[in-house]
């Protein structure tokens, strides 16, 4: 039992192999289906036997790989990652749901995917910072064939921007591994990949600032944070619905991630010394795209936009330095993730029904997909923080934190949230509504538009149940995500 | 005289005068058995490798085996074997079957092998040059096709200019040491300082860096394409090998650091810029090797065993990537009518999607991505790097490799996102070229995940 954790990490990816051999469409689709379930209620059984009271890593698995690197096999959750990898789980569960009526190359589409899936959750669940690399690169290859095979008109430089952008900040990040290591050794005489072993440390501030900015670096392209977030609209446009979701929902997460789990706890000091900049950085991505977000015409370029603001929130609170601030920030790691997941499957489905992502080519739909409406205008709640609704808890923990420490950052901030309300509405004005501006043509063709089918149905609702549950009792989520935070701020 | 020194030697040069005595005795139709039999001499000489009793001195110590130059000389034969097991169908499907290929790139191997053991400049330099006539040969024979001959006698002249530097460095060493055996000498006179010089050319010649590297996108394109998948890979383990040995007696200079850094730095930036202007696919992965070359010397830069097995390790699994993927190459221009142009790469994936799966396979390889062995190779130079103090080159190292993403990436995006106009006859994969594929494939991918089963065998 003590190796559910690992099972849960490989089966995913002993499914992309089982896929690549057999080659049958049904199969492939039968295999990620269940094997995804799998993985999802082995998550949900470690969430719900999770001991939010003791201290340190739960459900430990450590294994000597590579001794003579000092590399283990050393996979172990705490609070935040337990959430995230179920939240990962349940999203790759309504992806491969909703991907079921795929017919383009089916085999290789499921086959990436679970391979995906084993990077994400490998990455959330390593302790180690070579098998943390290795699985927050193993995750760049699936992805970009993922936009580059199944993706609209300008995949391929949706792509290809992905990759180099994402590999620009990872080959930072790996030298950043290499520096802490070779410290550690240098300090030591042993050579150390674990993560355990370097938190024992507290390194001189000249290296906490190299390795916080090598670190950073790596993560705020993931994120993306501001100046280096323009590959996610593009890439958001251009990949398949499915691929969006996995990309908006957990590889963003990634980044985030990162910050909490590795640049605060490994560099204090340098985390204290950068708030101003992280802030500041945060305030323009928050309030900057949301202003981008207005201006766009291309519905899911907006919700692009809207969770790189969503995601300023979360670099804000991680760094207010304030046990609540840095909870909402996780919560809303994971309300971000169900709320955009369920945005890109709406914007997936009108694509699938109308051909256009073009708010100009849209409009009044609300009167011929009814569950559409509903469930797209509960997801957009969800999203800009609706009380009831996962984001509302997030978004209030995160400014009561920060306004604590920070009152006129987090008073600019909470201002610029008020946009995300405009943003979305404007959207969904546009593109439900405002039927007297339809065409005969439109009209016509309006009338024809199929509803949300039984298996869109189910995996839209997976996710907004989620997101209800967080939003109306996150007591247990929040006593969960507080095991990592009490101990990444030292209390 | 020590005879156990040298028994892998030895069974490579009765290898080759026996497949030389075959080939006077058969005629073109025998070739495939010919390359057969010696695909199989390099095996027999690493089986031999376990009868060698190391550390030892041989030939008025000339010559030396140690752990780590039998561990050179075992990757050195596995590449070759190898390297022969994928050439001869190219050979046949090309109509350019000359018999005398199936024991040149012995000879070439025969000397790369003496070369990491040698002690003394003099065997070193006839070393290098065995190894070097053969490979002229090798680049120039293929029948009918111009750019070839123009390849070889491009690689033969510059070539020679890189023999001749050796040449006077190993004088200049003389002059200022009074011997050419290789020792601790750790005086700097300007003598010395000019034979490290020139030495440190020579081979930076023969490993491709700019700026000596005019000879390798010329060479590469024209050569056939088994041939470019044999020098791409034989022989740059053999160089990396020497230079390990050579640093040794050397690192002492302070102009060491500075003179392997500019060259590195150098190779680095030029090719991986000049590789974005390329349109063939060919000439494209001769710049990528002169990129490698320039990340390998920064495991030069200083001496640290650390630094050392990063390179080492490095630079044989980039071995047998770039051998994979030559033979990728090679078995496509087995068709009719196909250029190495990157056009002619477009959809590969839809016609042959193993051969285009393993061609992305070690062209991300190439770019560093895990859980590909030349990932590990990074990371341990990294580490090495910052190890030392080398901040300045480990960053250099981590801009040139992002820079490097963007022309593999053009590649894969032929390969797999974009459609082939010109049609070809489907691609026909040879036993040999099979078993190349396979092994080298195999070895990117199991090193990546174990990398201590060669990290641990580098023992410096």
């Amino acid at each position: 039992m003590e190796n559910l954790l690992s099972i849960a990490i490989f089966l995913p990816l002993l499914g992309a192999v089982l896929v690549g051999i057999v080659r049958n469409e049904k199969f492939s689709k039968v295999v990620s289906l269940s094997l995804s379930s799998v993985v999802f209620f082995i998550m949900l059984y470690l969430f719900l036997n999770f001991n939010w009271s003791a201290q340190g890593f739960q459900y430990v698995t450590k294994l000597n790989w590579i001794p003579s690197l000092g590399i283990s096999y050393h996979v172990g959750v705490d609070g935040m990652a337990i959430s995230l990898l179920l939240m990962t789980s349940l999203v790759f569960v309504s992806a491969f749901l909703w991907s079921l009526k795929i017919e383009d190359r089916p085999n290789l589409y499921f086959a990436l995917f679970l391979a995906l899936e084993t990077a994400c959750l490998g990455v959330f669940s390593a302790l180690d910072l070579f098998l943390f690399y290795l699985f927050w690169e193993g995750m760049l290859i699936p992805m970009y064939f993922i936009i580059g095979l199944w993706g609209h008109d300008r995949k391929v430089y949706a792509a290809n921007k992905f990759f180099v952008y994402t590999f620009f900040g990872s080959v930072f990040l790996l030298l950043g591994l290499a520096s802490i290591v070779v410290y550690g050794y240098i300090i030591t005489g042993t050579i150390s990949f674990d993560y355990t072993f370097h938190m024992a440390f507290s390194y001189p501030m000249l290296l906490q600032i190299a390795g916080f900015l090598l670190f950073g670096l790596g993560f705020a392209v993931k994120i993306p944070m501001w100046p280096v977030h323009t590959w996610l609209p593009d890439a958001h446009v251009e990949a398949p619905t499915a691929g969006s979701i996995v990309l908006a929902a957990v590889l963003l997460k990634m980044g985030t991630y990162g910050f909490v789990r590795y640049s605060l706890p490994l560099f204090p000091d340098a985390s204290r010394y950068f708030i101003p900049l992280i802030f500041f950085l945060s305030l323009v991505a928050i309030i900057y795209t949301a202003m981008m977000a207005i201006a766009q015409t291309h519905i899911k370029r907006l919700i692009a936009y809207s969770s790189i603001s969503h995601m300023g929130v979360v670099t804000l609170g991680t760094f207010a330095m304030d046990l609540n601030a840095l909870n909402g920030a996780i919560y809303m790691m994971i309300a971000h993730g169900l709320s955009s997941a369920a945005l890109f499957m709406s914007a997936g489905f009108i694509y699938d029904r109308v051909h256009s992502y073009h708010m100009d080519d849209l409009g009044g739909l609300a009167r011929y997909v009814p569950k559409l409406a509903v469930l797209f205008m509960i997801s957009g709640l969800a999203g800009i923080g609706f009380p009831g609704l996962a984001g509302f808890v997030a978004e209030f923990l995160v400014f009561l934190g920060t306004y604590k420490n920070f009152p006129v950052w987090a008073f600019i901030a909470g201002v610029g949230v008020v946009l995300s309300a405009a943003y979305f509405l404007y959207m969904y004005k546009r593109v439900m509504f405002e039927e007297e501006t339809l065409s005969e043509y439109r009209l016509e063709k309006w009338k024809h538009l199929k509803d949300l089918e039984l298996h869109h149905m189910l995996s839209f609702i997976l996710i907004i149940a989620s997101a209800f549950i967080m939003g109306l009792y996150p007591y247990p989520f929040v006593k969960i995500i507080e095991h990592t935070s009490r101990y990444v701020l030292g209390g | 005289m020590n005879w156990n020194a040298v028994i892998p030697e030895l069974v490579l040069a009765l290898g080759i005068l026996l497949v030389f005595v075959l080939d006077l005795f058969s005629d073109k139709r025998h070739y495939r058995l010919l390359s057969v039999i010696s695909a199989l001499v390099p095996i027999a000489s690493l089986i031999s490798l376990l009868f060698v009793q190391y550390p030892a001195r041989t030939f008025f110590d000339l010559f030396e085996v140690n752990a780590l130059n039998l561990l050179g000389k075992a990757i050195l034969y596995i590449l070759t074997s190898l390297a022969i097991f994928s050439m001869h169908d190219y050979y046949e499907k090309k109509g350019s079957v000359y018999t005398e290929l199936s024991y040149l790139p012995l000879l070439s191997t025969l000397g790369l092998s003496i070369l990491v053991s040698s002690k003394n400049l003099l065997l070193l330099f006839v070393s290098l040059e065995l190894a070097s006539i053969g490979m002229y040969v090798m680049v120039s024979l293929l029948r009918d096709d111009y750019l070839s001959k123009e390849a070889g006698y491009k690689y033969l002249m510059i070539g020679s200019v890189g023999t001749s530097m050796l040449a006077l460095g190993s004088v200049f060493y003389y002059a200022s040491t009074g011997s050419l055996f290789l020792k601790e000498y750790r005086d700097e006179n300007s003598l010395f300082l000019l034979s490290m010089f020139l030495l440190l050319s020579a081979l930076a010649l023969k490993a491709s860096a700019v700026p000596y590297h005019f000879w390798t996108p010329d060479a590469y394109e024209g050569a056939p394409t088994p041939i470019t998948g044999y020098l791409s890979s034989v022989p740059k383990v053999a160089l990396y090998f020497l230079l390990v040995e050579l640093l040794g007696y050397f690192y002492h200079l302070k102009q060491w650091l500075i003179l392997v850094a500019v060259l590195s730095i150098l190779s680095m930036f030029y090719a991986n810029f000049v590789a974005y202007t390329q349109r063939s696919v060919k000439r494209l992965m001769a710049y990528s090797t002169i990129a490698h070359a320039g990340y390998f010397l920064l495991g030069l830069s200083l001496a640290d065993p650390q630094l050392q097995k990063a390179l080492l390790f490095y630079v044989s699994l980039y071995a047998f990537a770039s051998l994979g993927a030559f033979t990728i190459m090679s078995v496509l221009e087995k068709r009719s009518g196909f250029s190495h142009h990157i056009l002619d790469y477009r959809g590969l994936y839809k016609d042959h999607p193993i051969l285009a799966s393993l061609f992305a396979l070690f062209l991300f390889a190439f770019i560093g991505i895990p859980p590909m062995a030349l990932f590990v190779g990074k990371l341990t130079l990294f580490m090495g790097l910052v190890h030392n103090m080398l901040l300045p080159l480990a960053i250099a190292l981590v801009l040139a490799s992002i820079l490097s993403a963007g022309y593999y990436l053009r590649v894969v995006v032929s390969l797999f996102l974009q459609e082939g106009e010109k049609r070809f006859p489907p691609a026909k994969v040879s036993g040999g070229e099979a078993l190349t594929l396979l092994l080298c494939s195999l070895l990117v991918v199991l090193l990546g995940i174990f990398p201590n089963l060669l990290y641990d065998l580098i023992k410096l």
